[in-house]
């Protein structure tokens, strides 16, 4: 079996939960980062809404790769990043596979316990994997990943799934434009706006408000606070929409707003949470692609191919040469 | 302009004494806006001459349309002082103008000191409803031109009507009143109902209809400042109909929407002049921006 490269230590990510509280933002990666954690999400994703499931229906991955990527004799490196249990990416893979394409997966996440079920997924799978544990918005992200990435001549660097919705925008196109030569590929696939009016953008608050009362959802959005023995009934989850103009997402914030004064001990250090705070947990972003184009452009990579459906969007960029 | 004929029409029809005096009215409004445009570029009098029919297509009442033909003279002439109006059309038909005038000075002089403008107005109109009737169809009449009014000034115009002139409409059963007498009858029977017998209490009442936690000292601040007021809606199902309506989603901003499963707040800011109606219809200020 592959093995998990590991550019992350557990230590450093108690560490980092410790300072998110303290900013009272917790990032996404503490919400898959343990066993218990993955198996959270995963519980998640049994049941989507029926929204969630036709986007993950109506999406052909492989008929965009080969229509706007595939060269079968050269040797390509397809690096999903934040492709947790690759469930999503085993479908692509096995046609790419089949159809005799030359590629290394590198699958990229910041929790191991993904990646360890990432890898059980593919096991039997024949093309060479290669898992690595970490995490795009930290500071050696660029060096340490350049590090394993350096000896192929093609890269595909691709966030599927909507993955890139969880994140905020500006850290992965500053850091990416950073990190890729002008023949890599950034290949984006994200959840879009069914339209730009304010009725429409009124439709998407009401299925993230339901949510609100879905346990399994509950349960994921609450594990790191849980995690840190915050007692559910101290607080209450709330979302807000909110609007990124300069990217064309509305942002579905997630957060828990405390009720009660909690204070929190973890890894030798305390913490005291008053009444009337929030705590921010979880981002989905939704984008309009017109501008999320846009925003790629302007931070100088160029769009070579699109596909759009009803729900989503995916678009190929390269840099601009 | 149609209205202008149609005026003559009807004075040419009023009882000998009152046509004397509503012929010089139309006469008098003629001669003292000529020239003078609105921001749309047509005639100011046009205004006018829409007011003026107006009232008395609504409420046939001769003082009220005399007083719609001279409503502004004062106002946005040069040097008339409002002695004039007293003078050429008696104190009825000038204590009406006097109160829907800006220029306060002869009105305060006389009828001693008010807290402010509003408290002015609904004084005045609490003593001759017309004041306030006469007030609404001005109202009306300039926010279905307010396109041609700059963009702040559209929601200062908006708040303004949103505060005071909407829910007096409702107070006097606006739509409904088919003479002075009926409006005026609504208007007491409100007022004996809510106990109310001061311009304060009656400014209260009509700033909580639309508005939570509206004050004096925050309706000074808005108007002041209208277009950087963060606004806030509690209602869900409110919020979502705004969603559909043309007129507020071309004039609004939404900025978010916020929920615990059970509560709801939407924020938004006007760029331009827009009204709330509905039942349950409820704002407040939730910030102001930069």
């Amino acid at each position: 079996m592959s093995k998990i490269h590991s550019l992350i230590s557990d230590l450093d990510l108690d560490l980092d939960l410790l300072k998110n509280i303290k900013d009272r933002k917790v990032d996404q990666k503490h919400f898959y980062t343990s066993d218990e954690a993955s198996d959270i999400f995963l519980k998640t994703t049994e049941n989507p809404n029926p929204r969630i499931q036709e986007q993950r229906d109506s999406r052909n991955f492989f008929k965009f790769y080969e229509d706007n990527i595939g060269n079968k004799s050269r040797e390509t490196a397809l690096i999903s990043l934040g492709c947790g249990d690759a469930s999503l990416d085993k479908k692509i893979l096995t046609e790419l596979s089949e159809n005799k394409y030359n590629f290394v997966y590198i699958g990229v996440d910041s929790s191991r316990s993904m990646l360890e079920k990432a890898r059980e997924n593919l096991s039997k799978c024949k093309f060479e994997q290669v898992y690595i544990c970490s995490d795009i918005g930290a500071h050696n992200f660029k060096s340490e990943l350049s590090a394993f990435l350096g000896i192929y001549s093609c890269r595909v660097f691709a966030f599927l799934g909507g993955t890139i919705g969880n994140i905020m925008p500006t850290n992965i196109v500053d850091t990416l434009i950073n990190m890729i030569s002008k023949d890599d590929y950034l290949w984006v696939d994200v959840v879009s706006r069914d339209g730009t009016d304010e009725a429409s953008d009124f439709k998407l608050f009401k299925v993230a408000t339901e949510y609100l009362s879905d346990p399994n959802e509950i349960a994921f959005w609450f594990n790191p606070l849980k995690r840190l023995g915050v007692p559910f009934k101290n607080g209450e989850l709330t979302v807000e929409m909110l609007k990124e103009n300069s990217f064309g997402a509305l942002r579905f914030k997630f957060g828990f707003k405390f009720y009660k004064k909690t204070p929190i001990e973890f890894r030798g250090e305390k913490i005291t949470i008053l009444p009337e705070e929030d705590i921010e947990l979880f981002n989905i972003r939704v984008y309009d692609s017109e501008k999320f184009i846009a925003f790629f452009l302007e931070h100088n990579f160029t769009l070579m191919a699109k596909l759009e459906g009803e729900s989503y969007g995916q678009f190929l960029f390269q840099k601009k040469k | 302009m149609p209205e202008e004929q149609d005026l003559k029409n009807i004075i040419a029809k009023l009882k000998p004494a009152e046509q004397k005096m509503a012929a010089a009215a139309l006469d008098y409004a003629m001669e003292m806006h000529c020239g003078q445009l609105r921001k749309s570029g047509e005639p100011f009098i046009n205004h006018i001459f829409i007011v003026a029919l107006n009232l008395w297509q609504q409420f046939k009442d001769v003082d009220l349309m005399i007083a719609g033909l001279a409503h502004d003279v004062v106002e946005d002439c040069d040097d008339v002082p409002m002695k004039e109006i007293y003078e050429r059309f008696g104190s009825k038909i000038g204590f009406i103008v006097d109160a829907v005038t800006k220029k306060k000075e002869d009105f305060e002089k006389k009828k001693g000191r008010f807290k402010d403008k509003i408290e002015r107005l609904l004084w005045a109109g609490m003593q001759n409803v017309r004041v306030l009737l006469l007030k609404i169809v001005d109202r009306r009449h300039n926010i279905s031109t307010i396109e041609f009014l700059g963009e702040n000034k559209q929601v200062r115009m908006t708040f303004e009507t949103q505060a005071i002139f909407e829910p007096l409409k409702e107070v006097l059963k606006f739509d409904k009143a088919k003479s002075v007498q009926q409006a005026e009858n609504n208007l007491q029977s409100f007022l004996n109902r809510s106990k109310i017998s001061t311009p304060k209490q009656f400014k209260e009442y009509l700033y909580g209809n639309y508005f939570q936690k509206l004050d004096e000292y925050l309706y000074d601040e808005i108007y002041k400042d209208s277009d950087k007021v963060v606004w806030e809606i509690e209602s869900a199902s409110l919020f979502e109909k705004l969603t559909t309506n043309k007129e507020f989603c071309h004039n609004a901003e939404i900025l978010s929407l916020w929920t615990n499963g059970d509560d709801f707040k939407g924020k938004f800011i006007l760029k331009r002049g827009f009204i709330l109606s509905g039942r349950n219809a409820k704002m407040q200020v939730a910030t102001y921006r930069k």
